[in-house]
């Protein structure tokens, strides 16, 4: 699977075609809470049914130089290939379904201890198309993708935004172990460390950097929930994955800006 | 690879001379206490882009009324330092010596240069983006396995600018959210700058403590232990008291918004004869907005077009639970 293809059903397993197939009769599935369902209903969207995209990858290995601060491109680039994977057979099943869009998507990462290279990466959602049928695709024909719930979308759509995609970056970056001298230089001292924040700081900035450009290739006006992980996923403690996501907006034809807002003071407890 | 329309890291060499160059030129950003040249090609990259695309981590209520307040989202920005812990001789290791409360001054002073490295280089992001404030600023703080002795601070937030031609020169923190900023504007009053502080302090118990805390005698009675008590007191006055300072070098009327994270720890002090002492060691970040109230209501609603000084209040009972 090199391109995005909306009839693909390449790699769907059987009961998965024959799940597809039922919802397509009209029964939908959704992970939908009960106030996102009626959110997503008053925004004028249908739920389709929950579509996942599943990927079990294997991470390939890559030798840091000891004393070297550097992106480990061979992880990142496994990181980055296995989510565009399953985001893609999520979307590939959404398209199935004949959905506009998928919200409430999530992003897992599974290791399991019968494969030490192997990740599984999982996308899911929920698949939902227009009621009347106004086109809320990507740009790029996709269906759009978003992380936020359907509370934040319902509201994004009134603020006159809507999602066109979830974008994201995400490096791998070895952290180079101090040297002797430097060590020594610092024994005893209150210093910053320049080697470590800029370590840190220029891991950070590669995954920023690179979901900015998805978003710039999205035509994308603005990017909101922006999310930073850092993980080490089993690499050592030299070695830290930088993750950033978050979903990319586009102002909807005729925006409109949400009603002042009065404060309320709730007499609820928390 | 299906790399079409997400692009990942090309994989191509970059040539080792030139990156050797990037990394000194990172490095002696940093050690100006600058932020690294990589960042400021991708704020600059983001004021060049032909379409204004931002860059945000607000939630999407955050970003509705955000834009109500007349602010514009300009990006995400970020600072961080790594810093390393120097040498903190311990209260009561010499023969007990030392009793009571005292500051580890090392220790808190490591943190409070992390902050403000952290923080200085989250404004320098900021005026380089072309904004005039950052919204929820929020800061992380840990300690990473690669490097001991050593905290790390990353403070990032959202850079905001107004319709206006000249810029707020440095960019104004505040870690409030969307929600409570335009709360804020609403009431009349504006931020200036956040405050923060940590402070460190070490407490070896008197004898009486010590009896109390340590024999097996000491489960009888009801009793406070007053230099515990001392100590927590002692660390949140010398932390409010560093964000008051902060605060009035700022000019403001007041601080809203303070979080505080207070965290105690024992350590066990081996005082020869099987006997032992049980020290404490208390913990105390606080971060907070610094705000003024706007002299003149009239001057601000021309500069924002919607703001006002009375605030209406509804009270509400839900009965929904959270949408």
């Amino acid at each position: 699977m090199s391109t995005y293809d909306p009839t693909s059903m390449e790699g769907v397993p059987v009961q998965a075609r024959e799940r597809i197939e039922q919802m397509r009769r009209g029964l939908f599935t959704s992970d939908l809470s009960v106030n996102e369902f009626l959110l997503v209903r008053h925004a004028g969207f249908d739920p389709l049914g929950l579509v996942v995209g599943s990927s079990i990858y294997h991470i390939g290995i890559q030798i840091a130089g000891w004393k070297q601060s550097q992106e480990m491109g061979v992880l990142s680039q496994a990181m980055y290939g296995a989510r565009e994977l399953a985001m893609t057979r999520m979307e590939e099943e959404a398209d199935q379904l004949g959905a506009d869009g998928i919200v409430g998507v999530r992003l897992d990462i599974g290791r399991y201890e019968w494969g030490e290279n192997l990740a599984e990466f999982i996308a899911i959602g929920t698949a939902v198309k227009h009621r009347e049928g106004v086109l809320h695709r990507a740009p790029n024909g996709r269906p759009f993708t978003s992380d936020l719930s359907g509370q934040d979308f319902w509201t994004l759509l009134n603020t006159g935004y809507r999602p066109v995609g979830m974008v994201m970056g995400s490096c791998v970056y070895h952290v180079a172990h101090q040297g002797m001298l430097q060590a020594m230089k610092q024994a005893g001292r209150n210093v910053e460390m320049p080697n470590f924040t800029q370590a840190l700081y220029e891991a950070r900035e590669l995954a920023m950097e690179r979901m900015q450009k998805e978003a710039e290739d999205l035509q994308a006006q603005g990017i909101v929930g922006v999310q930073l992980q850092e993980k080490s996923h089993g690499w050592g403690s030299h070695i830290i994955e930088f993750f950033a996501v978050g979903t990319a907006v586009i102002p909807s034809e005729g925006g409109h800006a949400i009603p002042p807002p009065s404060p309320v003071l709730s007499l609820n407890d928390r | 690879m299906p790399f079409i329309h997400r692009r990942g890291p090309d994989g191509t060499q970059q040539d080792p001379a030139a990156a050797a160059a990037d990394l000194q030129a990172a490095l002696a950003a940093l050690e100006r206490g600058g932020i690294p040249p990589k960042a400021e090609q991708r704020l600059a990259e983001l004021r060049q882009g032909d379409q204004m695309l931002f860059t945000s981590d607000l939630s999407v209520n955050e970003f509705a009324l955000i834009a109500r307040t007349g602010l514009q989202p300009v990006s995400q920005v970020m600072g961080s330092s790594v810093y390393h812990v120097g040498w903190q001789g311990m209260p009561g290791s010499f023969f007990g010596m030392g009793r009571g409360a005292s500051e580890l001054g090392v220790l808190s002073q490591a943190w409070n240069s992390a902050r403000s490295l952290a923080l200085s280089r989250l404004q320098q992001e900021a005026r380089l983006a072309g904004a005039d404030a950052v919204v929820g600023v929020h800061i992380k703080w840990g300690a990473h396995d690669f490097a001991p002795n050593s905290v790390e601070m990353v403070a990032m937030g959202t850079a905001v600018r107004t319709a206006r031609a000249e810029r707020t020169d440095p960019p104004v923190l505040t870690d409030l959210s969307g929600q409570d900023l335009w709360k804020l504007l609403q009431a009349g009053y504006r931020p200036v700058g956040v405050v923060g502080a940590t402070t460190i302090f070490y407490v070896v118990p008197q004898w009486s403590t010590q009896r109390l805390t340590t024999s097996w005698l000491s489960g009888r009675s009801n009793q406070e232990l007053p230099d515990f008590t001392q100590a927590v007191y002692s660390a949140r006055e010398v932390a409010f008291g560093h964000l008051s300072a902060q605060a009035q070098t700022l000019g403001a009327h007041g601080i809203v918004g303070v979080s505080i994270d207070q965290s105690i720890g024992r350590r066990e002090v081996d005082t020869g004869n099987d006997t032992k002492r049980i020290d404490l060691i208390v913990t105390l970040h606080v971060l907070g907005t610094a705000i003024v109230e706007v002299p003149d209501p009239e001057s601000i609603q021309r500069l924002e077009g919607r703001l006002g000084r009375d605030l209406d209040v509804h009270t509400t009972l839900d009965l929904r639970g959270a949408l």
